[in-house]
Protein backbone atom coordinates (compact mmCIF):
# COMPACT_ATOMS: atom_id res chain seq x y z
CA UNK A 1 0.00 0.00 0.00
CA UNK A 2 1.36 3.40 -0.95
CA UNK A 3 0.69 5.15 2.33
CA UNK A 4 2.70 7.64 4.34
CA UNK A 5 1.73 8.65 7.86
CA UNK A 6 2.68 11.94 9.52
CA UNK A 7 2.54 11.98 13.33
CA UNK A 8 3.06 15.53 14.55
CA UNK A 9 1.15 17.68 17.02
CA UNK A 10 1.63 21.04 15.28
CA UNK A 11 -0.89 21.48 12.50
CA UNK A 12 1.28 23.95 10.56
CA UNK A 13 4.22 21.55 10.53
CA UNK A 14 1.91 18.71 9.46
CA UNK A 15 0.58 20.80 6.59
CA UNK A 16 4.10 21.70 5.53
CA UNK A 17 5.17 18.02 5.51
CA UNK A 18 2.03 17.08 3.60
CA UNK A 19 2.68 19.66 0.90
CA UNK A 20 6.33 18.65 0.66
CA UNK A 21 5.54 14.95 0.42
CA UNK A 22 2.83 15.52 -2.12
CA UNK A 23 5.26 17.40 -4.36
CA UNK A 24 7.92 14.70 -4.10
CA UNK A 25 5.81 11.52 -4.29
CA UNK A 26 2.31 12.48 -5.49
CA UNK A 27 1.36 8.80 -5.95
CA UNK A 28 1.38 8.22 -2.17
CA UNK A 29 -1.64 8.66 0.09
CA UNK A 30 -0.80 10.87 3.05
CA UNK A 31 -2.45 10.43 6.45
CA UNK A 32 -2.06 12.72 9.44
CA UNK A 33 -2.24 12.13 13.18
CA UNK A 34 -2.08 14.96 15.68
CA UNK A 35 -1.02 12.80 18.63
CA UNK A 36 0.63 9.47 19.40
CA UNK A 37 -2.65 7.65 20.16
CA UNK A 38 -4.20 8.59 16.82
CA UNK A 39 -0.89 7.71 15.21
CA UNK A 40 -1.07 4.15 16.57
CA UNK A 41 -4.64 3.67 15.35
CA UNK A 42 -3.88 5.05 11.87
CA UNK A 43 -0.70 3.01 11.67
CA UNK A 44 -2.64 -0.25 12.10
CA UNK A 45 -5.50 0.95 9.92
CA UNK A 46 -3.43 2.20 6.96
CA UNK A 47 -0.22 0.14 7.35
CA UNK A 48 2.02 2.89 5.99
CA UNK A 49 5.34 2.14 4.33
CA UNK A 50 6.84 5.21 5.94
CA UNK A 51 6.09 7.19 9.10
CA UNK A 52 7.35 10.69 9.83
CA UNK A 53 7.38 10.80 13.62
CA UNK A 54 7.77 13.75 15.93
CA UNK A 55 9.21 12.64 19.28
CA UNK A 56 8.07 15.51 21.44
CA UNK A 57 4.30 15.54 21.73
CA UNK A 58 2.00 16.27 24.67
CA UNK A 59 0.56 13.35 26.69
CA UNK A 60 2.27 10.47 24.92
CA UNK A 61 5.45 11.01 22.95
CA UNK A 62 6.80 9.25 19.88
CA UNK A 63 8.44 6.53 21.97
CA UNK A 64 5.05 4.88 22.52
CA UNK A 65 4.72 4.19 18.80
CA UNK A 66 8.25 2.82 18.51
CA UNK A 67 7.67 0.59 21.57
CA UNK A 68 4.43 -0.85 20.24
CA UNK A 69 5.69 -1.54 16.72
CA UNK A 70 8.91 -3.05 18.03
CA UNK A 71 7.05 -5.43 20.38
CA UNK A 72 4.65 -6.38 17.60
CA UNK A 73 7.42 -7.09 15.10
CA UNK A 74 9.75 -8.92 17.52
CA UNK A 75 6.96 -11.19 18.77
CA UNK A 76 5.72 -11.64 15.19
CA UNK A 77 2.26 -10.38 16.08
CA UNK A 78 2.15 -7.91 13.20
CA UNK A 79 3.08 -8.63 9.62
CA UNK A 80 3.93 -5.15 8.40
CA UNK A 81 7.08 -3.18 9.16
CA UNK A 82 6.93 0.53 8.50
CA UNK A 83 10.10 2.58 8.26
CA UNK A 84 10.11 5.30 10.87
CA UNK A 85 11.83 8.60 10.20
CA UNK A 86 12.14 10.40 13.53
CA UNK A 87 12.10 14.16 13.12
CA UNK A 88 13.11 15.76 16.34
CA UNK A 89 15.21 18.36 18.05
CA UNK A 90 17.42 15.79 19.78
CA UNK A 91 19.16 17.21 22.83
CA UNK A 92 21.88 14.67 23.65
CA UNK A 93 24.09 12.11 21.94
CA UNK A 94 22.72 9.39 24.26
CA UNK A 95 19.21 10.11 23.07
CA UNK A 96 20.28 10.00 19.43
CA UNK A 97 22.22 6.73 19.88
CA UNK A 98 19.35 5.12 21.72
CA UNK A 99 16.90 6.09 18.97
CA UNK A 100 19.05 4.89 16.08
CA UNK A 101 19.42 1.49 17.79
CA UNK A 102 15.69 0.90 17.68
CA UNK A 103 14.49 -1.76 15.29
CA UNK A 104 11.96 0.25 13.33
CA UNK A 105 13.80 3.58 13.23
CA UNK A 106 15.39 4.09 9.80
CA UNK A 107 16.66 7.62 10.33
CA UNK A 108 16.75 10.44 12.84
CA UNK A 109 16.48 13.92 11.35
CA UNK A 110 16.85 17.38 12.84
CA UNK A 111 13.91 19.66 13.32
CA UNK A 112 13.15 21.94 11.50
CA UNK A 113 13.64 19.68 8.52
CA UNK A 114 14.69 21.33 5.24
CA UNK A 115 12.71 20.42 2.14
CA UNK A 116 15.79 19.05 0.33
CA UNK A 117 16.54 16.66 3.20
CA UNK A 118 13.00 15.34 3.27
CA UNK A 119 13.10 14.86 -0.49
CA UNK A 120 16.30 12.82 -0.19
CA UNK A 121 14.89 10.71 2.66
CA UNK A 122 11.73 9.90 0.75
CA UNK A 123 13.55 9.05 -2.45
CA UNK A 124 16.11 6.91 -0.62
CA UNK A 125 13.73 4.94 1.60
CA UNK A 126 10.88 4.52 -0.81
CA UNK A 127 13.16 3.52 -3.69
CA UNK A 128 14.69 0.78 -1.54
CA UNK A 129 11.21 -0.58 -1.02
CA UNK A 130 10.51 -0.61 -4.72
CA UNK A 131 13.82 -2.38 -5.47
CA UNK A 132 13.09 -5.02 -2.84
CA UNK A 133 9.76 -5.72 -4.46
CA UNK A 134 11.40 -6.10 -7.84
CA UNK A 135 13.97 -8.56 -6.42
CA UNK A 136 11.25 -10.66 -4.72
CA UNK B 1 -21.93 -13.38 21.08
CA UNK B 2 -21.67 -16.95 19.88
CA UNK B 3 -19.52 -19.53 21.61
CA UNK B 4 -18.06 -20.84 18.36
CA UNK B 5 -16.29 -17.76 17.09
CA UNK B 6 -15.28 -16.04 20.26
CA UNK B 7 -11.81 -14.51 20.51
CA UNK B 8 -10.22 -13.65 23.83
CA UNK B 9 -7.17 -11.50 24.47
CA UNK B 10 -5.31 -11.75 27.78
CA UNK B 11 -3.03 -8.77 28.50
CA UNK B 12 -1.06 -9.59 31.62
CA UNK B 13 2.66 -9.50 32.45
CA UNK B 14 2.59 -12.23 35.11
CA UNK B 15 3.01 -15.56 33.33
CA UNK B 16 1.27 -17.55 36.10
CA UNK B 17 -1.81 -15.36 36.01
CA UNK B 18 -1.89 -15.55 32.20
CA UNK B 19 -1.85 -19.31 32.45
CA UNK B 20 -4.63 -19.34 35.06
CA UNK B 21 -6.77 -17.05 32.88
CA UNK B 22 -6.10 -19.19 29.85
CA UNK B 23 -6.95 -22.51 31.51
CA UNK B 24 -10.08 -21.01 32.98
CA UNK B 25 -11.26 -19.66 29.61
CA UNK B 26 -10.39 -22.90 27.82
CA UNK B 27 -12.47 -24.89 30.30
CA UNK B 28 -15.45 -22.63 29.84
CA UNK B 29 -15.14 -22.12 26.09
CA UNK B 30 -13.11 -24.92 24.48
CA UNK B 31 -13.65 -23.60 20.94
CA UNK B 32 -12.54 -20.06 21.67
CA UNK B 33 -9.40 -18.54 20.25
CA UNK B 34 -7.14 -17.12 22.96
CA UNK B 35 -4.38 -14.57 22.33
CA UNK B 36 -1.82 -13.66 24.98
CA UNK B 37 0.18 -10.48 25.48
CA UNK B 38 2.88 -9.78 28.06
CA UNK B 39 2.37 -6.04 28.04
CA UNK B 40 0.13 -3.32 26.66
CA UNK B 41 2.23 -2.86 23.53
CA UNK B 42 1.85 -6.51 22.50
CA UNK B 43 -1.79 -6.26 23.54
CA UNK B 44 -2.47 -3.36 21.16
CA UNK B 45 -0.84 -5.26 18.30
CA UNK B 46 -3.02 -8.31 18.99
CA UNK B 47 -6.07 -6.12 19.29
CA UNK B 48 -5.62 -4.56 15.85
CA UNK B 49 -4.49 -7.79 14.18
CA UNK B 50 -7.05 -10.22 15.60
CA UNK B 51 -9.99 -8.10 16.79
CA UNK B 52 -10.77 -10.03 19.98
CA UNK B 53 -14.33 -9.78 21.32
CA UNK B 54 -13.35 -9.91 24.97
CA UNK B 55 -10.17 -8.55 26.54
CA UNK B 56 -8.86 -9.29 30.04
CA UNK B 57 -6.66 -6.31 30.83
CA UNK B 58 -4.14 -5.82 33.61
CA UNK B 59 -3.37 -2.18 34.45
CA UNK B 60 0.20 -2.25 35.72
CA UNK B 61 2.68 -3.70 33.24
CA UNK B 62 6.18 -2.84 31.99
CA UNK B 63 6.77 -1.14 28.58
CA UNK B 64 3.12 -0.13 28.32
CA UNK B 65 0.37 -0.41 30.91
CA UNK B 66 -3.40 -0.75 30.72
CA UNK B 67 -3.95 3.01 30.92
CA UNK B 68 -2.24 3.64 27.57
CA UNK B 69 -4.10 0.65 26.09
CA UNK B 70 -7.43 2.22 27.05
CA UNK B 71 -6.27 5.66 25.85
CA UNK B 72 -5.45 4.29 22.39
CA UNK B 73 -8.82 2.56 22.03
CA UNK B 74 -10.63 5.65 23.26
CA UNK B 75 -8.84 7.94 20.79
CA UNK B 76 -9.41 5.49 17.93
CA UNK B 77 -13.11 5.36 18.74
CA UNK B 78 -13.27 9.15 19.03
CA UNK B 79 -11.68 9.60 15.57
CA UNK B 80 -13.81 6.84 13.99
CA UNK B 81 -10.78 4.72 13.17
CA UNK B 82 -11.91 1.76 15.32
CA UNK B 83 -14.51 -0.37 13.62
CA UNK B 84 -15.48 -2.55 16.55
CA UNK B 85 -16.02 -2.19 20.27
CA UNK B 86 -14.62 -5.05 22.32
CA UNK B 87 -15.76 -5.84 25.85
CA UNK B 88 -12.94 -5.12 28.25
CA UNK B 89 -12.69 -6.64 31.70
CA UNK B 90 -10.04 -4.87 33.74
CA UNK B 91 -8.41 -7.23 36.22
CA UNK B 92 -6.41 -5.16 38.65
CA UNK B 93 -4.72 -5.08 42.02
CA UNK B 94 -5.62 -1.38 42.37
CA UNK B 95 -7.50 -0.82 45.60
CA UNK B 96 -8.17 2.92 45.42
CA UNK B 97 -11.93 3.34 44.96
CA UNK B 98 -11.72 6.59 42.98
CA UNK B 99 -9.21 5.09 40.62
CA UNK B 100 -11.35 1.98 40.16
CA UNK B 101 -14.42 4.13 39.46
CA UNK B 102 -12.60 6.14 36.81
CA UNK B 103 -11.36 2.98 35.10
CA UNK B 104 -14.93 1.66 35.09
CA UNK B 105 -16.10 4.70 33.11
CA UNK B 106 -13.58 4.27 30.30
CA UNK B 107 -14.57 3.37 26.74
CA UNK B 108 -15.36 -0.33 26.26
CA UNK B 109 -14.67 -1.20 29.91
CA UNK B 110 -17.56 -3.42 30.98
CA UNK B 111 -16.27 -4.56 34.34
CA UNK B 112 -13.47 -4.07 36.82
CA UNK B 113 -12.51 -7.13 38.82
CA UNK B 114 -9.98 -7.07 41.62
CA UNK B 115 -6.94 -9.31 41.79
CA UNK B 116 -6.51 -12.06 42.87
CA UNK B 117 -9.20 -12.94 40.37
CA UNK B 118 -12.43 -14.28 41.69
CA UNK B 119 -13.26 -16.71 38.95
CA UNK B 120 -16.95 -16.98 39.81
CA UNK B 121 -17.34 -13.27 39.08
CA UNK B 122 -15.67 -13.65 35.74
CA UNK B 123 -17.67 -16.77 34.91
CA UNK B 124 -21.04 -15.18 35.53
CA UNK B 125 -20.05 -12.13 33.45
CA UNK B 126 -18.94 -14.22 30.49
CA UNK B 127 -21.98 -16.47 30.65
CA UNK B 128 -24.19 -13.40 30.42
CA UNK B 129 -22.52 -12.33 27.19
CA UNK B 130 -21.86 -15.61 25.45
CA UNK B 131 -24.47 -18.12 24.39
Amino acid sequence: MNNILIIEDESLTRMMYRNFIHQIVPQYNIYEASNALQGICLCFDKRPQLILLDMMMPMYNGKLIIDILEEGIQKKIISFKPKIIVISAIETIEELTELTRRLTVSAVMPKPLPFETLAEILKFHLRIDINEEVIL
Amino acid sequence: MKKQNIRFLIVEDDEMIRLIHKDFLKDLFPDAEIFEAENGAQGICHYFESHPNIILLDMMMPIMGGEAFLDILEEGHHCNILKDKPKIIVVTAIKDVKELMSIGKRFAVEAVISKPLVQNQLKSLLEDWIS
